[in-house]
């Protein structure tokens, strides 16, 4: 109910849009989580390209991204970042979530945005040794928790009987170092910080992306499609500077000047950075990917049906 | 007459049984400027007819007329001066601020404070008006319900036993204040007592209660001339007879 | 000022424990910088001028909740204790909102009221609402009855009454439940600062987790516990000019 209120009282602004650039710039409320992924949607607003397309950007930063798809069915926000996983799972259960744009992929080869690490000395090296422990993923049922037992599999164990604990990525690195689980698998800039500090007790055993999907998806932007269907010039106009945005992240690829954006919107101190991976910033989303990733839900247990792929990608993705 | 207790009863639900009859059949009559005293032994229902006599508990069965007026709320000629000075004084209002209460809603807060000091004077209380209530004692408290009470000028002052809370020589010092104000206002006053000294002090006449369900069982000329003084009164032939018949009374009510 | 108590003592004791516990490694994390650091990070982020604005939204979403949920809580505990009909009617209903904890109300709250200060500030409110209420209930019952009779014998109406007589005399009790509304609001604030959105502490917290900035988050936790503390002082403070008499009463 909320949305269609929404949708119609945005329809005629919409419209009107190309005219109005100047004074009146279209609101637009996006659900982000302070990680490496966003880099370009941050770029794009310091540098302006959303305000060239007559959009304001409302950042709303969740922690784990819990309240975002939920407040995109709830019509508080226009645009969420999240993971593929919790994205799709949403789609099976029949919510219109739509594909905006790419954020983020795997590179193909390591250093990987996401690793697993263990404790030195734990005698542990391959899925195979980590049947009967405690791994921890920061959720259950999402990209890291699914890319982890993709590799426990690829390294000759069974993901059923690894135990997943679900402990949030800023307490990860104690969890493990303290002995409260076996294993964990970290996102960045969690893997750097944990290597930092902990350096001589933890060690990395795995790439769980390059291991088992070398560019894998990750995280993409979707929104309603209701709404995508009433605004599409708007969300037209969001993706161009959005895509923009990823252009000067890509340009700046190792440079400082990118390292600094990121610092800026996450706090993550510059130093730290330095040691950090990055994920690849895709502009699109293919069906082929969103294919490849669904075989490997059904694959871990997160079956059912999904809709054909190709339907999912509005057309801001297709690119 | 100001105030009539026309055959009232007075009866309360008991869980469960019939109804508690407390008060059967009281006829009562105060004529204006009179000093009656209703003296009872305890727990013989004599707040009970007094919060009747002053419109805040209905009767049962029978009428209470105000100058001849039934009434079925508290009636504006009437104040009441309850026994628990302690509880009716507003603990956060000073004594001058207590004493305005009775008037602000009617004159506005500004003149009631000013009309404050006439009364508080009376009782002698004058330059106690910043004072906060629970700075003062127990007497100086109930001077301060009775100052409160002669602001709102009633012609009719119902008092509920308002000196059995403070020490005998209190008491004394009430009697007088209380002798004194009659003396210089006509008040009509209905003083409920167990008392008996301090009824044949104060009052006019005297209504004897009788234990529940309660009665009038006899009420006494006291005719003793005014002015009274409080320790002299005591002495009298008159005050002795009194005092003799009436504890008799009450006493042998007690055994019997 | 009093010199200090052994309770101040004890608390610079543990400080010291802290710092040498993150010093000498006994704790040995990233999330147990020593408090020198804390302090310091503190100290930066104050100068910046982000903390305190952050502090400023907190503190504005908190006493707009302790407000409208201190005047709903005093409205309708009188409203109960006054009016026996209110409390058949609506009893009921408050008596099965209050044990639901206030984290499983937050979703629906989100879906009716958006993820701004509406929401927040109503999370604030329904935590203050619930001991202010029964606080003031209990006060109604507590209002003496003679107070009340006096009341009615001076020809004073029921609507006076209730503002001269039964709310000053419950006075004690709905500040007594305000008191500890405030301490849990200021928590239920940041915790909805945390759900979603850039303003406020909860937000800030929320943001230095992800970036594993251990001494910013304990500045956090440092900053909270001080403004909680002063809160109450200050509250306390206030409590006693507005009912001396009651103190004084030694009640």
């Amino acid at each position: 109910m909320n949305i269609t209120r929404r949708a119609t009282l945005a329809l005629p602004a919409a419209l009107a849009a190309p005219a109005l650039h100047a004074q009146a710039p279209t609101k637009m409320r996006v659900s982000v989580i302070p990680v490496l992924d966003v880099a370009p949607l941050h770029a794009a607003i310091r540098e302006g390209y959303f305000a060239a397309e007559g959009i304001e950007i409302d950042t709303s930063t969740t922690a784990g991204g819990a309240t975002g798809l939920p407040g995109l069915v709830a019509g508080q926000f226009r645009v969420v970042f999240s993971n593929v996983v919790s994205i799709m799972l949403g789609v099976r259960e029949g919510l219109p979530f739509r594909f905006v744009s790419g954020a983020s992929v795997g590179k193909d080869s390591p250093p990987d945005i996401l690793a697993l690490l263990v404790r030195k000395g734990s005698g542990i090296a391959t899925g195979k040794d980590l049947e009967g422990k405690r791994l921890a993923s920061n959720t259950r049922n999402n990209i890291v928790w699914l890319r982890g037992m993709a590799w426990v599999e690829k390294t000759g164990g069974d993901w059923r009987r690894v135990s997943t604990v679900e402990v949030p990525f800023p307490q990860m690195a104690d969890a493990l170092a303290g002995g409260r689980v076996d294993a964990a698998i970290f996102s960045e800039p969690f893997v750097a910080a944990a290597l930092e500090t902990h350096g001589d007790r933890l060690e990395r055993i795995g790439w769980p992306i390059s291991e088992t999907a070398p560019g894998g998806t990750n995280a993409q932007y979707v929104a309603m499609a209701e709404d995508l269907a009433a605004n599409a010039e708007l969300f037209d106009r969001f993706a161009r500077a959005l895509h923009k945005g990823v252009d000067w992240v890509n340009a700046r690829a190792g440079q400082p000047a990118l390292l600094e954006l990121i610092a800026a919107f996450s706090r993550v101190p510059l130093a730290r950075l330095q040691r950090t991976a990055l994920p690849a910033y895709p502009k699109g989303v293919t069906p082929a990917e969103l294919d490849t990733l669904v075989a490997t839900m059904q694959r871990y247990g997160l079956t059912g049906s999904y809709p054909a792929s190709a339907g999912l990608i509005h057309r801001t993705a297709r690119v | 007459m100001l105030l009539e207790l026309d055959a009232v009863s007075k009866a309360f639900p008991t869980r469960g049984g019939p109804p508690a009859r407390v008060m059967e059949r009281v006829s009562l009559e105060v004529r204006a400027g009179e000093f009656m005293a209703v003296l009872g032994p305890s727990g013989c229902g004599k707040s009970t007819l007094l919060q009747m006599a002053a419109g805040l508990l209905p009767p049962t069965e029978g009428v209470v007329r105000v100058l001849g007026r039934p009434i079925t709320a508290p009636p504006p000629e009437a104040v009441y001066v309850f026994q628990q000075y302690s509880r009716s004084l507003l603990p956060w209002r000073s004594v001058r601020d207590n004493v305005a209460f009775a008037l602000e809603h009617r004159i506005g807060r500004r003149a009631a404070r000013a009309a404050a000091e006439a009364p508080l004077a009376q009782v002698g209380l004058a330059g106690f008006g910043d004072h906060y209530p629970w700075q003062l004692s127990g007497g100086m408290q109930q001077r301060v319900a009775i100052a409160r009470a002669l602001a709102a000028e009633p012609a009719l002052l119902l008092m509920d036993e308002p000196f059995s809370a403070v020490d005998a020589l209190t008491r004394l010092d009430l009697h007088a204040l209380v002798l004194e104000i009659c003396a210089r206002r006509k008040l009509t006053v209905l003083l409920v007592t167990h008392d008996v000294e301090e009824a044949i002090t104060l009052a006019d006449r005297i209504a004897v209660l009788t234990p529940r369900p309660t009665t009038v069982a006899q009420v006494i000329e006291v005719g003793i001339d005014r002015p009274r003084d409080p320790v002299a009164t005591r002495e009298l032939p008159r005050f002795l007879e009194l005092r003799h018949a009436l504890l008799e009374r009450l006493m042998t009510r007690h055994v019997g | 000022m009093r010199a200090p108590t052994s309770g101040t003592w004890l608390v610079l004791g543990l400080l010291a424990l802290w710092e040498a516990s993150a010093r000498f490694g006994w704790v040995d994390s990233p999330n147990w910088p020593p408090v020198t650091e804390v302090l310091r990070a503190l100290w930066q982020d104050s100068v910046t001028g982000e903390l305190p604005a952050r502090v400023g939204g907190s503190l504005y979403r908190m006493a707009a909740g302790l407000l409208a949920g201190g005047a709903a809580g005093v409205a309708v505990g009188l409203a109960f204790a006054l009016v026996p009909l209110t409390a058949r009617l609506f009893g009921l209903v408050v008596e099965a909102v209050r044990p639901i904890p206030i984290p499983a109300v937050i979703p629906p709250l989100v879906l009716f009221l958006g993820l701004d200060d509406p929401m927040k500030i109503t999370v604030v409110a329904l935590t203050v609402f619930f001991p202010v209420l029964t606080n003031t209930m209990q006060g109604v019952r507590a209002v003496e009855a003679e107070a009340l009779a006096m009341g009615r014998t001076f020809g004073i109406g029921p609507w006076r009454r209730a503002a001269c007589i039964v709310l000053p005399s419950c006075l004690p009790y709905t500040l007594a439940g305000l008191r500890v509304a405030l301490g849990l609001a200021l928590v239920v604030t940041v915790v909805a600062e945390m759900i979603a959105g850039e303003q406020g502490v909860g937000s800030y917290l929320v943001l230095m987790q992800f970036a594993g900035r251990a001494p910013e988050m304990y500045a956090t936790v440092l900053l909270l516990a001080g403004l909680g503390y002063a809160l109450n002082r200050g509250f306390v403070a206030l409590e006693h000019r507005a009912i001396h008499w009651w103190f004084a009463m030694g009640r």
